[in-house]
């Protein structure tokens, strides 16, 4: 079964792009125009990981990621990918659960490599749990 | 023992070209302070002495000499006058021998006759003197007797002359005569017997002086005692002699004085050794040259205004009192009338040069005052002046207005017109000249309607012209919705271009003394008063400059500050006056006196520039926002001229630029990351084999949307990269909202923390861009955070509540108790009338947010407190 892949950003092109790419590489991609619905997505579906955007209207990344910690839901494992990111956000973002952090813009196959890798420690801190 | 050997610096200072230098230098110092100082006096004492010299001042020296002998007390007579009278002369031939023998046994050492008609004298105990009449020989100045001494036997022969009289009167007499073997004597002097070492001398008249007068007939009748002329001298005349004939120091006025008592006055002289002489001519040009020497030695070390009475005056009083003297003791009389004039025209003359001296230096001390303001300012182009005139009048709503000039020849010109012509004027010649001399002779503003009847409106005519150039105005009253004021600038400009004009006709005037029409005084003080109204107008405009200005004198003292720099120093609590620059460097920067000094010395030294950070001065707002500026300007600088300017210069709209430019590449930057990654994904799809056509399709509209999107972001922004600075001051730019808000917070919390009360902030973590400019947004937040703190109870809450939704931001502060809206709204709304504080700040806030596209709303109710809402366009 195909890995799901919740991609969050308030950019409906890049969101489209995104979920075209990582579906011709076999993944199962939901995509959600803000944090807002995509809380909502994470809490009631399954998803093995999540691409998120930290500049959103009406939740942005950081608030979404202390809202799903509090949600107290099955966690799937987050990668950031946003263009906003800065160094001193860096151990924010890891105390947060953050998986992987790709600043914008990145390489389409390098994006690929790195959610695959961001799901292989997805399943290896499920198998371990 | 050593020989003295000069220093080596001495040496070689002496070369051959400094010891030349030295020697012109000298010289023209030498010429110069001969030439100022000295040929003038002694011109003029030259000058004095040669017409002493020919008698130019003989009527007034002699009046001087006539004063003083005149009123001197009487001697004992050494003369008597023996009168022969008709019974002497009734007697026979022998009267002569009885006459002889009878003076002989009073005593008389002396007999003189004066004229020749008793006869041979064959023998006498007492030497009998003869006064022949005089001829003039034809070489020049020489006589002989007539008729000649050899028919008078053993009596002596001596000239019966007078010397002439000066200016009309006997005072001299000479004491020989040249005769044309040897000297003759003059009868008085032979029968004196003195003869004074120079001929000529002056005769004392003092009217208390006795000369007795006997009649012959009296003393041959033996009625006097023997030895009773025991001492004197006798000199024997006809009664004609003893009528009045001359006149002399006792008589100047008419010819009263008798011939014999003349001659009497000049044997008395003789004899008593009371001979008075007038000074030798080179005696006379030493003292006059003396005191000229004197004079100018005085003149040199002084200014002879302040001595131009006094000192001659003194002078004078000297001269008479040294002249007296001299006369009285000395018996010579002085070239008095030379010596008093003296003091006086030299006096005149060292004024009249130290006034043309001065006259030459205010000239070109104007003309340099001049030079600077006068060359860079209208007055330069006199013929644009009216020019000005016309167009400034424009402004001030001047419908019509036609200068005109009216010539020498009685005709009109037209100087400058504008919308009017000089066929406007329609008025009789004779009346116009009438109406023209009564404008000019009152300086005043007069009704043209009959001049121009022509024009619509009120028209006006005004005199603006000078002495050499007779100007009128002929203007309508301006109509403006303000004519109150209008009128009050059209006589401003009247007076003004009057004043200028004066001014240039004034300094225009050929600066050659020969030449120039008009006096020194009219041309500095026109200068003076194009200078200091220059001066004045520079310094307003330079006050109305914001950046503080100070300049300094290359000594470090203040000469001038502008408004800005002297709030600056009351800020910083100094002195502008008593302030040195190092000291206000040290009050206002952090650097300390070592590096003060040092920093001083290097712009007087080498010009050019510093710049340092402005210490703070307790306003917190202001920290580090004002950068301080000292330049030095050399180029083309004379260093006595040079001068230290301070300039502090505020940071805030260059910081601001800063901060806008700072916003803009980091939106840049973020939005052009999200669309270079779409771009990139996009790419990479469209290469893909797996994707069919439709798919490729979507993909490339996709990229195509995406590159548009990053070029109207590009294009959003390029205004304010491209604008200058000045133009940044209010624009608007994608700000972080979070970043404001923070701001707005932290300047506010100080008051909150005061009143005891909490700040409830929430906001994104990450903020996207929103369209604001920050400086006033910030303001309004934070005047908005005020309002509701300070109506907020203690430990109560205030909330401010940003939130990023799509396209917009949301910016909600709330708490308080609360006014009711009415009262709110007045606040907010009349904050031009009187609202103060940050009701203002809201209130101006309000107004700029419109330009950024966003809006603010409020309200408020008593109990329910106070609600601010700004809704701001978001952008990415």
């Amino acid at each position: 079964m195909a890995a799901r892949i919740l991609v969050v950003d308030d950019d409906p092109i890049l969101a489209g792009l995104l979920q075209m790419t990582l579906q011709l590489e076999g993944y199962d991609v939901a995509v959600a125009s803000d944090g807002d619905v995509g809380l909502k997505l994470v809490t009631s579906e399954r998803f093995d990981l999540v691409m998120l955007d930290l500049v959103m209207p009406k939740i942005d990344g950081l608030k979404f990621l202390r809202l799903l910690a509090e949600s107290g839901a099955d966690r799937p494992p987050v990668m950031i990918v946003s263009s906003a990111m800065e160094e001193k956000m860096t151990d924010n973002l890891r105390a947060l659960g953050v998986v992987d952090i790709a600043r914008k813009p990145v390489e389409p196959a390098e994006l690929v490599t790195r959610a695959k890798r961001a799901l292989s420690r997805g399943s290896l801190t499920a198998e371990q749990g | 023992m050593t020989a003295f050997s000069p220093p080596a610096t001495l040496k070689e200072s002496h070369t051959p070209n400094s010891a030349g230098a030295y020697t012109r230098m000298r010289t023209r110092a030498i010429t110069r302070e001969l030439l100022g100082n000295w040929l003038g006096p002694l011109l003029i004492v030259v000058a004095l002495a040669a017409c002493h010299q020919i008698g130019l001042f003989g009527q007034i020296d002699g009046r001087f000499f006539d004063a003083v002998t005149v009123n001197q007390p009487g001697r004992s007579p050494s003369v008597v006058v023996v009168e022969r009278d008709e019974a002497f002369d009734a007697q026979g031939p022998e009267r002569f021998g009885e006459l002889e023998s009878d003076l002989a046994r009073l005593g008389v050492e002396r007999i003189g006759y004066l004229g020749y008609d008793r006869g041979a004298i064959t023998t006498s105990e007492t030497p009998i003197i003869i006064g022949l009449p005089t001829q003039a020989l034809p070489e020049n100045q020489r006589f002989e007797l007539r008729p000649p001494a050899t028919g008078i036997g053993a009596g002596i022969a001596a000239a019966r002359s007078i010397a002439l009289a000066q200016y009309g009167i006997n005072r001299s007499q000479s004491a020989v005569l040249s005769g044309r073997s040897g000297t003759i004597p003059v009868f008085e002097a032979a029968l004196a017997d003195t003869f004074p070492p120079r001929s000529d001398f002056l005769i004392p008249m003092p009217q208390q002086q006795s000369i007795p007068v006997l009649r012959a007939s009296q003393l041959t009748s033996g009625q006097m005692e023997r030895g009773e002329l025991a001492g004197l001298v006798a000199m024997v005349v006809r009664p004609e002699a003893l009528r009045g004939s001359l006149s002399t120091p006792l008589s100047p006025d008419r010819r009263a004085t008798s011939e014999a008592i003349f001659r009497a006055h000049a044997i008395n002289s003789l004899r008593s050794g009371q001979i008075h002489h007038r000074a030798q001519l080179w005696e006379s040009w030493i003292i006059l040259l003396a005191i000229g020497a004197m004079l100018a030695l005085v003149y040199r070390t002084t200014d002879p205004k302040r001595l131009a009475v006094m000192f001659p005056l003194a002078c004078s009083v000297l001269i008479l009192a040294a002249c007296w003297a001299v006369l009285q003791f000395t018996g010579k009389l002085l070239p008095v009338s030379a010596m008093l004039i003296a003091p006086w025209i030299v006096t005149f003359q060292r004024v009249l040069e130290r006034e043309t001296s001065q006259d030459r230096r205010l000239e070109r001390t104007a003309s340099r005052a001049v030079q600077t303001s006068f060359n860079r300012s209208a007055l330069r182009e006199g013929a644009r002046l009216p020019h000005f005139l016309g167009s400034a009048a424009q402004y001030a709503g001047v419908e019509r207005s036609l200068l005109v000039e009216w010539l020498p020849n009685g005709k009109l010109e037209a100087v400058a017109a504008n919308n009017a012509s000089i066929d406007d004027i329609e008025l009789a010649p004779r009346q116009l000249r009438r109406i023209l001399k009564e404008v000019r002779d009152s300086f005043g503003v007069r009704d043209a309607a009959e001049i121009v009847p022509g024009w619509e409106g009120e028209a006006r005519i005004g005199w603006v012209g000078t002495g050499e150039q007779q100007l009128f105005w002929l203007h309508t009253r301006p109509e403006t919705t303000t004519p109150g004021k209008s009128a009050h600038l059209v006589r401003a400009l009247v007076n003004s271009f009057r004043e200028l004009f004066r001014w240039r006709a004034d300094l225009n005037a050929r600066s050659s003394q020969e030449d120039r029409h008009l006096p020194i005084d009219n041309k500095v003080a026109s200068a003076i008063a194009l200078v200091a109204n220059e001066s004045e107008q520079v310094r307003r405009g330079f006050d109305t400059i914001d950046t503080a200005v100070i300049i300094f004198h290359l000594i470090g003292s203040p000469l001038h500050a502008n408004e800005a720099m002297q709030e600056l120093y009351r800020e910083a609590g100094l002195s502008l006056f008593d302030t040195s620059l190092s000291e206000m460097l040290l009050a206002l920067t952090d650097l300390d006196e070592a590096r003060v000094e040092a920093l001083i010395e290097d712009l007087m030294l080498n010009g050019s520039e510093m710049r340092m950070p402005m210490r703070d001065l307790g306003d917190g707002e202001r920290q580090s926002e004002r950068m301080l500026r000292l330049a030095a300007p050399v180029r083309n600088t004379h260093v006595a001229d040079r001068i230290l300017v301070l300039e502090a210069i505020d940071m805030r709209n260059a910081n601001r630029a800063a901060d806008l430019r700072k916003a803009v590449a980091k939106f840049i930057d973020l939005q052009l990351r999200n669309d270079f990654e779409a771009i990139l994904l996009g790419s990479q799809l469209a290469c893909d084999d797996r994707l069919d056509l439709r798919q490729v399709r979507s993909v490339v509209e996709r990229i195509d949307e995406t590159a548009r999107r990053a070029t109207g972001r590009l294009d959003e922004v390029a205004d304010l990269i491209r604008s200058d600075t000045s133009d940044l001051t209010e624009a608007c730019y994608p700000v972080d909202a979070t970043a404001v808000v923070k701001d707005a917070v932290a300047r506010a919390s100080g008051f909150a923390d005061e009143l005891g009360v909490i700040i409830e902030a929430e906001h994104p973590g990450v903020s996207g861009f929103t369209l604001a400019e920050p400086v006033a947004l910030t303001d309004m937040l934070v005047s908005m955070l005020r309002v509701v703190i300070a109506d907020t109870p203690q430990n109560g809450a205030v909330k401010l509540k940003l939130e990023e939704l799509a396209g917009r931001t949301h910016i909600r502060i709330s708490g308080g108790f609360g006014i009711g809206f009415e009262r709110l709204l007045w606040l907010i709304a009349n904050y031009e009338e009187g609202a103060v504080g940050e009701y203002r700040v809201i209130g101006e806030g309000m107004a700029k947010v419109t330009r950024w596209s966003a809006s603010v709303s409020y309200w408020g109710s008593e109990a329910n407190g106070f609600g601010f809402n700004v809704d701001l366009r978001g952008i990415g």
